[in-house]
């Protein structure tokens, strides 16, 4: 069982990742919040609470970081569908070379520490 | 979705949930994140080939979305230090925003006997409480964001307790009060004396003037259904929308019964 300051540490560390997460995955095409959900699950540790996407969906929205559309599904009603808006594909640069360089950073220090 | 009654109440307790824990923040859009949580939930059920979900089917969906209060992780602890680092320019002028408010509201009280001055400051206070909230955003620690809760919902009580009666009868006092002499002239009245016919002839004008004021309220609220919630953030849940089809037929039947008492 991780220890309370362990498991603060992944908290804080979840929150920003999950958003750096999401914002990959879209990059990668549309997505509606369900499948959205199940994608970002299969990736350990990262997604506990899956309620918290769409609180995340919400936000990067209201920010313009990611767009949306209803449209029709042949599995029932309609789905809202979420694609990267152009000023999330800029965000998203940005902050994908903050996460490249400080994960160089650390693995460096590891390496040194082991 | 197909859910039995029970499975509905649970649904319906989940999403009553969320609006309590994600409804007072100004970064998202607690409409939003309910459309998502509901179409999670069909999407799930389906997945499950559930054709009639029944109260237990819902509580492990829901249980896989976690409890609403556990949304957003990590945020009490990043608000915690907000509040520690960010007490600067920015929170003082909210601190301010806030005193300024609650005392315009005071005042809109106090001053019951100055009607007007009155509505204005509670007009006033909410507008400003508004701007508070959307001012204080991502920044404002949690005690401020309740105090700032209490005051709008207390604003908007007030303003509706003082105002909705005044504005219900205005038409009709304004009307009444334009109207008195030519309507005693009409029922030929003289000297302090007031006949039954007078009165007759007031309550039919009076009752056919609110009964179009009503209807005009009532469409104007319609109109707003959409602006006045998000205009009173935190306290939309006070605002007077769903008055808006009881204000609508009631005006309507005021309207044809003053009629029909003035054409019989």
């Amino acid at each position: 069982m991780a220890s309370p300051f362990v498991a603060n540490w992944q908290t804080q560390a979840r929150k920003g990742v999950l958003e750096l997460a999401v914002l990959n995955v879209l990059a990668r095409g549309r997505m509606y919040g369900y499948e959205l959900a199940k994608t970002l699950q299969r990736i350990p540790s990262l997604v506990v609470v899956e309620g918290t996407i769409y609180l995340i969906m919400s936000r990067l929205e209201k920010e313009g970081l990611v767009t949306s559309s209803l449209e029709a599904s042949p599995e029932g009603p309609a789905r809202k569908y979420y694609r990267l808006s152009p000023d999330g594909a800029a965000v998203l640069a940005n902050i994908n070379s903050l996460w490249n360089a400080l994960t160089a950073g650390v693995e460096k220090l590891q390496e040194r520490s082991e | 979705m197909n859910l039995t009654p029970t499975g509905r109440e649970a649904l319906d307790r989940y999403i009553a949930s969320v609006r309590r824990s994600v409804g007072s923040r100004a970064d998202v859009d607690v409409r939003d994140v309910e459309a998502g949580i509901l179409e999670h939930v069909e999407a799930e059920l389906a997945v499950r080939s559930i054709e009639l979900a029944t109260s237990e089917d819902i509580s492990d969906v829901l249980d896989g979305l976690g409890p609403p209060a556990a949304f957003d992780e990590g945020r009490g602890v990043a608000e915690n230090e907000a509040s520690q680092t960010r007490m600067g320019p920015a929170a003082s002028m909210a601190a301010a925003l806030l005193v300024a408010g609650l005392a315009v509201v005071g005042a809109g009280l106090v001053g019951s006997n100055m009607p007007v001055p009155g509505w204005l400051a509670l007009s006033l206070a909410i507008v400003l409480a508004r701007v508070l909230i959307s001012s204080g955003a991502d920044h404002r620690p949690e005690i401020l964001a309740l105090v700032i809760f209490w005051q709008v919902a207390v604003a908007a009580a007030a303003a509706v307790l003082l105002l909705a009666p005044a504005a219900l009868v205005w038409a009709a006092a304004q009307i009444g009060g334009v109207l008195e002499r030519p309507l005693a002239a009409a029922t030929e009245v003289t000297g302090a004396g007031r006949p039954l016919r007078y009165w007759i002839a007031t309550a039919q004008v009076a009752g056919a003037v609110t009964g179009i004021w009503w209807m005009l309220l009532g469409l104007l609220l319609l109109s707003l259904r959409q602006a006045l919630p998000r205009m009173l953030g935190p306290a939309r849940r006070l605002a007077p929308v769903r008055s808006a089809p009881v204000l609508l037929a009631a005006g309507g039947l005021l309207f044809i019964l003053s009629l029909i008492g003035w054409l019989t």
